[in-house]
């Protein structure tokens, strides 16, 4: 039945379409009929205009029937109502399909609003993630008090097998699940940081053209790997390997260390600290270099007197963007981190991270209005508000950046 | 000419300055040859373990059939042929190869050779082919698959004591007796790519995945590239500069740099609490991503049309047409092939995220292939993600085969997107 709607839709669409142009042509055209004074529009756009009407009010319809009469299940209403409203479409068309008629810029106008709409989706989708956060997380503040969620110590969410089990409303402190992310987000940055800002300095300043040409390709791989494939390599490879390095030195520690996660998540956020401050410096004015190798610097202190000083704000955004990345970062931490809360800030125990926790509580099978579905969102909202934060600041910072070399 | 009397001192000076540059220098390309190494071994460390995957051993075994033993009824249909158990014939026909087997925990090993489940289903699919064939009674030879310690053993033969050990000596000759006569061969394993999700490792594939993620995908594409391209029109050619603008401009930034898990939970509950689609289906998987992807989508559209050259927008003004016809006939197909490229490069992002994906409810096992866009569904690196938590080493090599099956499909598709750039370049 919808197929059929559907097909008998566009079928009628085409057929107003096909009505209103032959007329337009006919009527401006065609001598005899009068072809001595050019129309206003061109005979496509009274066609547009006659099947976009038709189209309009068919659809408008079609929601009202399934809205009120969805009970009477029938297909013929609903198909002669189309045909009807064609046909009086079309009749409109005969009338309004005239040289001084501004089909086009009713055409041009409806375009216009529809582009407008669809830019308007983007503000839709932030306002849709901030209300559905804040949403859930209204509702577990209400059974668990926000005092105690932020300032609490200990979070174990603990999953019920029976009624009666003892902890079976958890303790849901956020505290040690903050510190685990950003333990990690800290370390991975130490890695990520200085690595990728070389690896910028290197191409923006160093390499040629044809170097270049090897070395982007090779960090856009790194950037496009998935998260998930990190996140294998993180579990099967470095956690392990870090483990047994460490156990050749005598110590004894897990396979889902902070540094073990950390050193994946580092290497997954060179390429977008290396990109974004490769873009930055080359930004910065080659009048500047020229300057300063004028007065006699080498390369390297070009870089570091010149070029960092006025790059700086730029790759401060850059940093800030990729520690919104690692903290908002999921798939590595929930195959390689820990699943169990631990407060702690050694780098060689496992910890657990905001995402870790959201996909934990989210992925059981569990009654969608438990506080431990709701404190999923609660945690959401925590990321939520941190990595608009720094996103932000971020933005801003570049905005006020390109101003100052741009103008 | 006496030397000035700080000469040392000054070359000493510059001697430190080159040293610090040449220094400097070997940070940058270490960091380089560093990112490189470790892309290397990631990659290669997927390829040896997940290279194995892509051949299997099977064992051609003549197994006798007979309608009467099997069915009761005198012409059985489709739904007999596929609830009927095949084991007790496989292992007859086990029995019936090496008949000087008597003990019965020698037959349990002997069982051990093979997969049942997999065999059964091989027989499953020979009856439901030929089933007005077979008459009274007859022998066919089947290739059916080995288990998956058998697989095992025969890939990393050479290497490994580990996976020795888990054959007994009898099975190791059984093994040997049957490599001689050339009954157990290996093959392309055409399972892994079309199979369905398993508990066993021998049989399970990622075809089930593989079309969840297909499905999601196309629906990504359908709804986010109309919406991005007129988005990134709006805002390039009509936006006026007000507040609305401004917060959109911004908008769009902030939302590319939204943790993906963050659009799970506006998927979850939008698509799901208050839609009600069901769990896990590709419908609701295609909607987040298409999300997920709109602010990438618009940004990339917009630089694309930038990148147009004003002359033809400009001729076809002089001439009298509408901001508008200037714009549709000529901008945005001058810009297509620009516009394209984006919104390939964004799809091939998209195939390869799983965070959102979780929390829709793509966790739970999948065993059938979806059949529609609302059947519950599994998606590739969510397959990725649900194989890589079994440390058993048949199973890391699935993973690895699977990581290697998604990244050359991300690649197929960065290599069409760079096609179609490169073709525009030429013009």
């Amino acid at each position: 039945m919808p197929m059929l709607l559907g097909g008998v839709y566009l079928f009628l669409i085409v057929m107003a379409f096909v009505f209103a142009r032959t007329l337009a042509i006919m009527r401006f055209y065609v001598p005899g009929l009068g072809a001595e004074t050019r129309p206003h529009s061109v005979p496509n756009f009274h066609a547009y205009f006659a099947a976009w009407t038709a189209g309009f009010f068919m659809l408008l319809m079609l929601a009202l029937y399934r809205l009120f009469f969805a009970a009477v299940g029938s297909v013929t209403i609903p198909l002669i109502l189309m045909a009807l409203i064609t046909a009086l479409t079309c009749l409109m068309s005969f009338k309004l399909t005239q040289r001084e008629f501004k089909a086009r810029d009713y055409v041009e106008g409806f375009v216009q609003f529809a582009l407008f709409l669809c830019s308007g989706v983007v503000i839709l989708i932030t306002f849709g993630i901030i209300l559905s956060l804040l949403f859930e997380s209204l509702r577990f503040f209400e059974k668990i008090p926000l005092t105690d969620f932020l300032t609490g110590l200990e979070w174990s969410p603990q999953i019920p097998i029976r009624e009666d089990q003892i902890g079976e409303a958890g303790s849901f402190g956020v505290v040690p699940v903050l510190l685990g992310t950003g333990l990690i987000t800290v370390f991975a940055m130490l890695i990520a940081v200085p690595i990728g800002l070389f690896i910028a300095i290197y191409l923006s300043e160093y390499a040629g053209r044809r170097r270049r040409r090897v070395i982007k390709p090779v960090i856009e791989i790194l950037a496009g790997i998935p998260s998930v494939v990190y996140g294998f390599f993180a579990l099967l490879t470095i956690g392990p390997m870090v483990q047994t390095g460490m156990a050749a030195l005598g110590f004894d520690i897990t396979a889902q260390s902070v540094v073990a996660v950390s050193i994946v998540m580092g290497v997954m956020i060179i390429p977008y600290i290396s990109s974004l401050s490769d873009d930055v410096m080359s930004g910065v004015p080659q009048i500047l270099r020229d300057g300063s190798y004028a007065l006699g610097a080498t390369p390297s202190e070009t870089v570091k007197k010149i070029i960092l000083p006025a790059a700086f704000p730029g790759l401060m955004a850059a940093s800030l963007l990729g520690v919104s990345r690692a903290l908002g970062e999921t798939m590595i931490v929930a195959l390689a981190a820990s699943k169990a809360a631990n407060l702690t800030f050694n780098p060689f125990e496992a910890v657990t991270t905001v995402t870790v926790q959201i996909v934990t509580l989210l992925t059981g099978d569990q009654e969608l209005d438990s506080a431990k579905t709701l404190a999923a969102y609660a945690l959401g909202l925590i990321l939520f508000i941190l990595t608009l934060l720094l996103n932000i600041i971020a933005i801003s910072i570049v905005r006020g950046y390109n101003a100052k070399f741009h103008r | 000419m006496t030397e000035p009397k700080d000469s040392h001192k000054a070359r000493a000076i510059l001697r430190s300055r080159k040293r610090g540059e040449w220094m400097f220098r070997l940070m940058g390309l270490g960091s380089v040859i560093l990112a490189s190494t470790i892309l290397g071994w990631l990659l290669l460390s997927l390829i040896s373990s997940g290279h194995n995957v892509f051949y299997q051993h099977s064992l051609d075994l003549k197994i006798t059939l007979d309608r009467q033993s099997l069915f009761s009824q005198e012409v059985p249909s489709q739904q007999d042929i596929r609830a009927a158990d095949y084991r007790a014939v496989i292992k007859t026909a086990l029995e019936a190869r090496f008949p000087r087997v008597q003990e019965t925990d020698t037959k349990k090993e002997l069982y051990a050779l093979v997969s049942l489940p997999g065999a059964s289903n091989a027989v499953r699919q020979y009856l439901s082919e030929n089933m007005q064939t077979l008459s009274e009674s007859r022998s066919i030879i089947l290739p059916i698959p080995v288990s998956g310690p058998v697989d095992q053993y025969l890939k990393h033969d050479e290497g490994g004591v580990r996976v020795r050990q888990t054959m007994s000596a009898q099975q190791r000759i059984w093994i040997n007796a049957l490599i001689e006569k050339g009954d157990l061969k290996a093959h392309f394993n055409m399972r892994f790519f079309f199979a369905p999700d398993s508990p066993n490792a021998e049989l399970a594939g990622i075809g089930s995945a593989f079309l969840g993620s297909l499905m999601a995908i196309l629906i990504a594409y359908l709804v986010a590239a109309p919406i991005g391209l007129g988005a990134a029109i709006y805002l390039e050619e009509f936006a006026p500069k007000n507040r609305f603008t401004d917060i959109v401009e911004i908008n769009i930034n902030n939302l590319a740099a939204v943790p993906p898990i963050l659009f799970g939970l506006l998927g979850l509950f939008l698509f799901l609490e208050l839609g009600g689609l069901p769990r896990a289906a590709p419908l609701v998987a295609g909607l987040v991503l298409a999300l997920m992807a709109l602010p990438t989508l618009i940004i990339t559209t917009r630089a694309a049309l930038r990148q147009v050259s004003q002359h033809r927008v400009d001729s076809a003004l002089s001439l009298g047409a509408s901001h508008m016809q200037a714009l549709f006939h000529h901008k945005i197909p001058e810009a297509g092939p620009g516009i394209l490229t984006g919104t390939i490069l964004s799809m091939a992002q998209m195939l390869g995220e799983a965070a959102p994906l979780l929390l829709i409810g793509m966790v739970a096992y999948v065993s059938a292939p979806p059949s529609s866009l609302t059947d519950a569904a599994s998606a590739l690196p969510i397959q990725i993600f649900l194989w890589a938590e079994n440390a058993d080493h048949a199973w890391v090599e699935r993973t690895a085969a699977a990581i290697l099956v998604l990244l050359v499909m991300m690649t197929l598709l960065n290599l069409i997107a760079f096609i179609i750039r490169s073709r525009l370049e030429r013009k």
